[in-house]
């Protein structure tokens, strides 16, 4: 089956190292691509939207799986593109809009101040913090710096030139037209918005399935990558 | 596509590499084509025949080969492509990009010069 990866907010491609290696060694066709403002992808001035760049790495029906930033991607295009969508995997995935908790928007608030002060790294190190498990290694924990920095890089020089542009109404009210097989995953160690989040969309997407992963942050793929492989594995046979 | 020369720095990393003296290295980073190759992208296709030698400087590709349901993934620092060259046979199997890619190749004459020699070391 082709499979297409969609990395999260904090991350690009390289999150999905060990799922690319698992995949493609069970015989699955996978392209995990940076997302404009990630890793190797520059941004371009003017209205940008991640749903068509998503739909043109796709010839045909596949999987589609998107972590947080990249899940919620992957939800607008089940809904907006249904033709090129055969499976749906949403791993700690995103909402457009939800009502954040006093303490997320307190992380929120830190990342900022800290970009504001110019301090790329630091904010990258708070952003690791936040959102990967208290118990992450250091190379979890590194990587995720790493893959942060590079997409402020990438991305704050153009903020200010780049409009993203979704589908309306968004998937967040459309859950119910979701028609294909959903495989819903989240951390136990995810942030309590992304947890609710997860319980909403299993809830809302007929016939969803929700799996918790133990002692996952909300990067999953490399956090626990066997535990995300075989339910992977096991959902696209 | 963009094509540039790749740099000495850039294949020192290639284990293959490691052995050949400075001067060698040097003058197979001049005749070394560095290639941009986006996610999802073919770089080669079984069958075809096989003139080119790579090595991956960034990025993952997989490796398939009709018939075979098992694929194997190449990271920096794996090469690919000496099989066609060096038994002057098609090429025997397809690999495509998984992620934004950067490669570098050689020719054949390159390849017969500088690289072939590496492979027969390991034999």
């Amino acid at each position: 089956m082709d499979a297409l990866l969609l990395h999260a907010g904090i991350a690009d491609s390289r999150m999905w190292a060990p799922q690319v290696e698992a995949l493609e060694a069970a015989g699955h066709s996978v392209v995990a691509p940076d997302l404009p403002g990630y890793g190797d992808a520059a941004l371009e001035r003017g209205e940008l939207s991640y749903v068509d760049v998503a739909a043109s790495h796709l010839s045909g029906p596949a999987a589609v799986v998107g972590c947080s930033f990249g899940g919620r991607i992957a939800l607008e295009l089940a809904v907006d593109r249904p033709e090129l969508v055969e499976r749906l995997v949403l791993v700690g995935a995103g909402l457009g809009s939800w009502d954040w908790s006093e303490e997320t928007q307190a992380d929120f608030a830190e990342e900022e101040a800290l970009l504001e002060q110019g301090d790329l790294a630091g904010a990258a190190a708070q952003q690791a913090r936040m959102w990967l498990a208290p118990d992450a290694t250091v190379a979890a924990r590194e990587l995720t710096e790493a893959m942060t920095l590079r997409s402020y890089e990438q991305q704050l020089p153009m903020e200010e030139l780049v409009t993203a542009t979704w589908p309306q109404p968004p998937a967040a009210e459309r859950l119910a037209e979701i028609a294909v097989p959903t495989l819903v995953v989240v951390g136990t160690a995810d942030l309590a918005d992304i947890r609710a989040m997860a319980d909403r969309l299993a809830s809302h997407i007929p016939g969803a399935r929700l799996e918790r992963i133990e002692g996952a942050g909300h990067l999953p793929s490399f956090e626990r990558p066997d535990e995300l492989n075989r339910l992977l594995l096991d959902f696209l046979r | 596509m963009r094509h540039v020369p790749a740099t000495v720095h850039e294949l020192s990393r290639i284990g293959l590499l490691a052995g050949l003296p400075g001067e060698q290295l040097n003058k197979l980073a001049g005749r070394m084509a560095r290639e941009e190759v986006p996610a999802g992208a073919g770089v080669l296709e079984q069958g075809e025949p096989g003139d080119r030698f790579y090595v991956l400087l960034s990025g993952m590709l997989a490796v398939s080969q009709e018939g075979f349901g098992r694929r194997r993934v190449l990271r920096p620092g794996d090469y690919f492509g000496e099989v066609a060259l060096a038994m002057d046979i098609p090429r025997t199997a397809s690999v495509r990009a998984v992620t934004a890619a950067v490669v570098a190749s050689c020719d054949k004459a390159t390849f017969d010069e500088l690289l072939r020699p590496l492979f027969a070391e390991d034999e």
